[in-house]
């Protein structure tokens, strides 16, 4: 009674002198844990931080996107008119915008006048008071930059003399890569003294009543700011991906912890007994036990945030990368550990601790205080385990199946491939319990039907792991496959898209006409195709709007996926026009559909003439003949111009001598085309870092299985060693089956692979990007994945067995000592 | 001396690169190489009337008791400041070396509205003339149309107005002929006032016009170093009584408690005696909260001499200007000795 009374700070000093002598069993739990807890928090992590990014950066685009007073041409004009205006009662603040640097590798600088800035609503932006308020107004001035670029920003300064570079200041809250500073700062450094872009309305509807300054009634006109492009909704399909990805690894390190706890309570289980009879109540042993698992998990959980924090760090550039290239989006450079992540974490560590030891717990309250089990029990065990995994998978896949047919929508989509996952992995016991039985039909000899019945023996305790592995490689065939195929795909289509020789973008739209009246007259031209492009919208969707040229290479070249009759000549000479794949599955257009476009000059409507593939670009868009832009868009920019030539990088060069176009505003196809390739490189690369951070994971989880495995297994293979087998030849045989296991579910996870794999580009990429991918197969990559999960068994099977070698014969011979 | 002017300034001390400000506002802030107020110099009109530039700081300040054509009393403010950050002339091109704050306000007895306008040199969006008086900021602006005619008009959120003004009698030196000492230890400023000037025009509170009626009074002051530097804030008084005669007191509230007080008695004719701080007492009646403060809306002035005794009372005690540096400006109503209206200003609290 004594115990009974003392028995929660006895039972769980029991409990703990248990890790204190399996320290490898603790470290695996911790591990397992802390990795699961660790890839969670980072992929939380990086949505977390890329999303802080596009708010801050959506404010700082707000406070200068407001109606304003500018040139119909966009041209910059005279900053008087800034007085003008302010005199006659306009609240208006002036604004330059331009480029700083080439055009690649330039960045766009602002600049705006505090004094009178006032945008609507929150910003950012904070305008230096005080007595820093002089050195930003004085030259050299002061620049407010995103930290992203500081450095970007510095090298392009550096080319100054030094009395008139400015002052540059890291604005952290900034966001979205903007550099801003003083009128008069950014004036000098575009060389544009005396001149503005546009006058801001800072008090939209205070406007008076009086017409616009005289002198500037023919030249200015009010004009409502750009369709902003929601950078949350459009990368919100890139964070899914990347929440998934963060959900599969933690499900795999849970496999970890879940084996784990197996093995530690199969460990306990006989001083749990004795606690028990010792009179200890269940609920106090249960108590102490979740007691445990919760110290455990808030260690596990605090160094897995800190491996989060390393991992997120580590993956940053490439995922910043990513989101610049795809969506133009520009996010922060540094983390930062938050309070959030932190609670998250440990939250994330504790639930998952807790539910991978529910097993336990379960098995600790069903457990009978004298152990009557037969030995035989397990069959009859694993039979009805069996059953109820091929009930689950079978569920599973009909979940996926169901949604696949009648779902929509990216979470629709991954729910998809999560039952294809799981249902897979629930049928993997099932699967190898069946090859393994057919295996033991060609059984000779009693050694060979030992090491088929005692495979299928093994099954039960080792399936975790390998639905591990399963998972693992299974995802790393379906991603690798999507992420080849897709350079395939691109890699024809940029052949397709960029026909033209030399891309240049004119610095005004008066320059263009100049550029092409030259190129008229010059024999190397083979052809000019002038790209007009616009903004617009459809049923408030933002389009881009671009133009193009009646010419053979596009009616040649470009395959539509969908097409009416004659979809270039629609196009070009009647209402036609082409949309991109993006469109088509946004608002479900097909050719023959009505579209009504809101253009510059009123609602224009429109036949849907065909449909075309346009890899990579977030943005849904429409194409029509270049004149039909300009005629509907008087604004349109029209600066682009291709030419097909035979000797692009002589017309670069002369055109850049003989037109003053300087020669980063032009790129020759070779290298538009490496440009475009690196860009989509970098969509994939944390999906193929996820993924194989996955399969670390999922060996971790073999070795843990293998070592629960290994204690229960000096039983199995004692008989066999009282018969005369060598330890040497059982440690093989034992070799032999976990290599077995492995490359049957190697074999497995290839048809998961191309079922992943075509989840991918059928289902989540349409979803997602908002293009379908051809699905093509690797069989080389399947050979690697195969040879990577029998490796992953190979080394995470080293240690378990070499324990089994050096098994004492003394212990062997113990395992008879009890025996009736 | 109207020292409110000064006060305001403090936003521009902010502009004083590389000194420490000091006294209120920076306003006792030293001033290398701006040209420095002397006595003995004449003030001529109308060319003082026009900006100073080599000073440091000057304003135009007007302050208008008016009364609508439904007999309710309104107050009015306009004022325009200039600061210089630099002796060095503007010019142009978005030039730093002057910053512009324009406030104005209309006060009624249950409503007060401002509005602040800030601008810098060079941009054209504020500016004056230096022969007379044509000063802007923005749509405000305080312009003499013919040789006996000024115009004064701004606009705020939720009021306008749109003035016409009369000169009925003549400028008045502060101080030793313009020369207005500030503080014990000698700091000045040259300071003149018009305080008879008839006003018509409208006032446009929430959409609604009203006629008004009334008189102003101008302020022109501009100096390099107006304030000791342990100056703090002040009281500032102007007085139209109803017999012709005017009123002008201010005192100076240092840090160790004194005070500086002073003023000048201008009677109907344009005639000004000074005032020394022991001719005038100057003291708080009662405490108004207004904007989280305890603000002393009430007063009594006392000039034995004279035998003035009025007790000055807010037509609104909330004139609370929330402006970048927040202060208290209205109208005021005046009984005791003599019937009068007039304005107060009350900074530092």
């Amino acid at each position: 009674m004594t115990l009974a009374r003392q028995s929660p700070m006895l039972v769980i000093a029991t409990l703990f002198s248990h890790w204190g002598k399996h320290k490898l069993q603790l470290a695996t739990l911790v591990i397992g844990l802390a990795s699961a807890t660790a890839l969670w928090t980072a992929v939380q992590a990086l949505n977390d931080h890329a999303r802080a990014s596009y708010d801050r950066s959506a404010a700082t685009i707000a406070a200068f996107d407001q109606p304003a007073f500018a040139r119909p041409d966009r041209r910059l004009f005279d900053d008087s008119a800034f007085a003008a205006f302010r005199r006659a009662g306009f609240m208006v603040t002036p604004i330059i915008e331009g480029r700083l640097g080439p055009p690649a590798g330039g960045l766009t600088i602002t600049g705006f006048e505090p004094l009178t800035f006032a945008p609507a609503g929150e910003t950012p932006i904070s305008v230096p008071r005080g007595e820093n308020m002089l050195s930003f107004f004085d030259a050299p001035g002061e620049l407010l930059a995103d930290p992203t670029i500081v450095a970007r920003l510095q090298k392009l300064l550096d080319q100054l003399p030094e009395s008139e570079r400015p002052v540059v200041r890291r604005q952290e809250n900034l966001g979205g890569g903007q550099v801003l500073g003083d009128i008069s700062t950014v004036q000098r450094l575009l060389g544009k003294t005396g001149l503005i872009s546009k006058l801001m309305v800072t008090e939209p509807g205070s406007q008076p009543n009086a017409a616009i300054p005289f002198q500037w009634q023919d030249k200015l006109v009010l004009a409502e700011p750009p369709v902003s492009v929601d950078l949350a909704g459009l990368t919100d399909s890139f964070h899914l991906n990347l929440t998934a990805f963060g959900m599969l690894c933690f499900l795999v390190g849970l496999f970890i912890v879940y084996s784990a706890i197996g093995l530690a309570i199969e460990d306990l289980i006989a001083a749990l007994r004795t606690l028990r009879i010792c009179g200890v109540s269940l609920r106090s042993l249960l108590g102490s036990l979740i007691l445990e698992m919760t110290v455990l998990a808030l260690f596990a959980g605090t160094l897995g945030i800190l491996g989060g924090y390393l991992v997120a760090a580590q993956l940053l550039p490439d995922v910043s990368a990513s989101l610049r290239g795809l969506y133009g989006a520009q996010i922060g450079g540094s983390l930062s550990l938050e309070a959030s992540w932190w609670l998250g974490g440990i939250a994330v560590s504790l639930l998952g601790a807790l539910g991978a030891s529910l097993g336990a717990f379960l098995k600790v309250s069903r457990m009978a205080l004298f152990d009557a089990r037969g030995a035989s029990a397990w069959r009859a065990q694993q039979t009805r385990t069996l059953k109820l995994q091929a009930t689950v998978a079978l569920i599973c896949f009909a979940t996926s199946s169901l949604l696949f047919l009648f779902g929509s929508g990216l979470s629709a989509a991954f729910i998809v491939m999560a039952g294809l996952l799981l249902g897979s992995a629930f049928l993997l016991p099932v699967i190898l319990s069946a090859l393994v039985l057919s295996g033991s039909k060609t059984a000779r000899g009693p050694l060979s039907d030992w090491f088929w019945a005692d495979s299928k023996q093994q099954l039960s305790g080792l399936s975790l792991a390998l639905m591990a592995l399963l998972l693992a490689l299974g995802t790393n065939i379906g991603v690798s496959g999507m992420v080849e195929g897709f350079r395939l795909t691109f890699n024809e289509f940029l052949e397709e898209r960029l026909s033209a020789d030399l891309y240049v973008l004119a610095t005004t739209n008066e320059q263009t006409q100049e550029l092409m009246d030259w190129a008229k007259a010059e024999p190397a031209v083979t052809a000019t195709l002038p790209i007009w492009g616009a903004s617009a919208s459809i049923d408030g969707h933002p389009v881009s709007v671009t133009g193009f040229s009646d010419h053979t290479s596009y009616r040649d070249t470009w395959q539509l996926l969908q097409a009416s009759p004659s979809p270039w000549s629609e196009t070009l000479e009647g209402d036609g026009v082409l949309i991109n794949e993006q469109l088509h599955y946004r608002l479900s257009l097909s050719p023959g559909h009505s579209i009504v476009v809101q253009s510059e000059t009123g609602p224009l409507e429109l036949q849907v003439a065909g449909v075309y593939s346009d890899y990579g670009n977030p943005r849904s868009e429409i194409r029509l003949p270049n004149p039909r832009v300009a005629a509907a868009w008087p604004s349109s920019e029209r600066r682009r111009v291709a030419f097909m030539t035979n000797d692009a990088a002589d017309l670069q060069k002369r055109i850049e001598t003989e037109l003053a176009i300087p020669a980063d505003q032009m790129i020759e196809q070779k290298g538009l085309k490496q440009f475009s390739q690196a860009v989509f490189e970098r969509t994939f690369v944390i999906s193929g870092a996820l993924s194989t951070l996955t399969l670390a994971v999922a060996g971790v989880a073999m070795v843990t299985s293998l070592l629960t495995l290994a204690s229960a297994r000096i039983s199995g293979v004692a008989p066999l060693w009282a018969m005369g087998v060598r330890r040497r030849a059982i440690t093989r045989l034992e070799g032999l089956k976990i290599l077995m296991l492995a490359a049957l579910t190697s074999v497995t996870a290839i048809p998961l692979g191309v079922a992943i794999t075509w989840c991918l580009v059928d289902v989540i990429n349409v979803a997602a990007f908002g293009w379908r991918l051809p699905l093509f197969v690797f069989p080389s990559q399947w050979l690697t994945m195969g040879l990577l999960g029998l490796g992953t068994a190979f080394v995470a099977s080293l240690y378990p067995l070499m324990k089994l070698l050096r098994t004492p014969a003394s212990d062997l011979a113990k395992v008879f000592a009890h025996e009736h | 001396m109207n020292i409110k002017a000064i006060f305001m300034l403090a936003l521009m001390t902010a502009f004083s690169t590389g000194v420490n400000a000091q006294g209120f506002a920076g306003l006792g802030t030293t001033a290398d190489g701006f040209k420095q107020v002397v006595r003995g110099k004449e003030i001529e009109f109308p060319l003082d009337y026009g900006a100073h530039p080599g000073f440091r700081i000057e304003w135009w300040y007007v302050t208008a008791n008016l009364v609508s054509d439904e007999g309710a009393a309104i107050g009015l403010q306009w004022t325009l400041f200039r600061q210089a950050s630099s002796p060095k002339p503007d010019d142009g091109n978005w030039s730093t070396s002057e910053f512009w704050m324009g406030h104005s306000a209309v006060t009624s007895a249950n409503n007060h509205f401002y509005a602040e306008k800030l601008a810098r040199g060079g941009s054209g969006q504020a500016g004056a003339r230096t022969d007379t008086i044509d000063v802007w900021v923005d749509d405000w602006a305080f312009t003499e149309t013919s040789p006996d005619r000024l115009a004064l008009k701004a606009a705020g959120d939720r009021f306008s107005y749109t003035l016409k003004l009369h000169p009925t009698g003549d400028e008045v030196r502060h101080g030793e002929n313009g020369y207005s000492v500030k503080s014990a230890q000698g700091q000045a400023s040259y300071y003149f006032s018009h305080p008879f000037l008839e006003v018509s025009g409208s006032v446009t509170i929430d959409d609604k016009v009203h006629t008004v009626t009334g008189n102003a009074w101008l302020d022109r002051e501009w100096s390099s170093q107006p304030l000791a530097d342990n100056q703090e804030g002040w009281d500032w008084f102007s007085i139209k009584f109803d017999d012709g005669n005017r009123l002008m007191a201010f005192s100076l509230r240092d840090t160790n408690g004194d005070r500086y007080v002073s003023g000048s008695w201008i009677s109907e004719d344009g005639s000004i005696s000074p005032l020394a701080g022991d001719k005038i007492d100057l003291a708080p009646r009662a405490q108004s909260s207004v904007a989280g403060r305890s603000i002393p809306t009430s007063w009594r002035i006392s000039i034995p001499s004279r035998k003035v005794e009025l007790n000055i009372d807010a037509l609104n005690p909330q004139s609370w200007m929330s402006t970048s540096i927040p202060y208290w400006e209205g109208p005021v109503t005046v009984s005791g000795s003599h019937k009068a209206m007039g304005y107060l200003e009350m900074t530092g609290y």
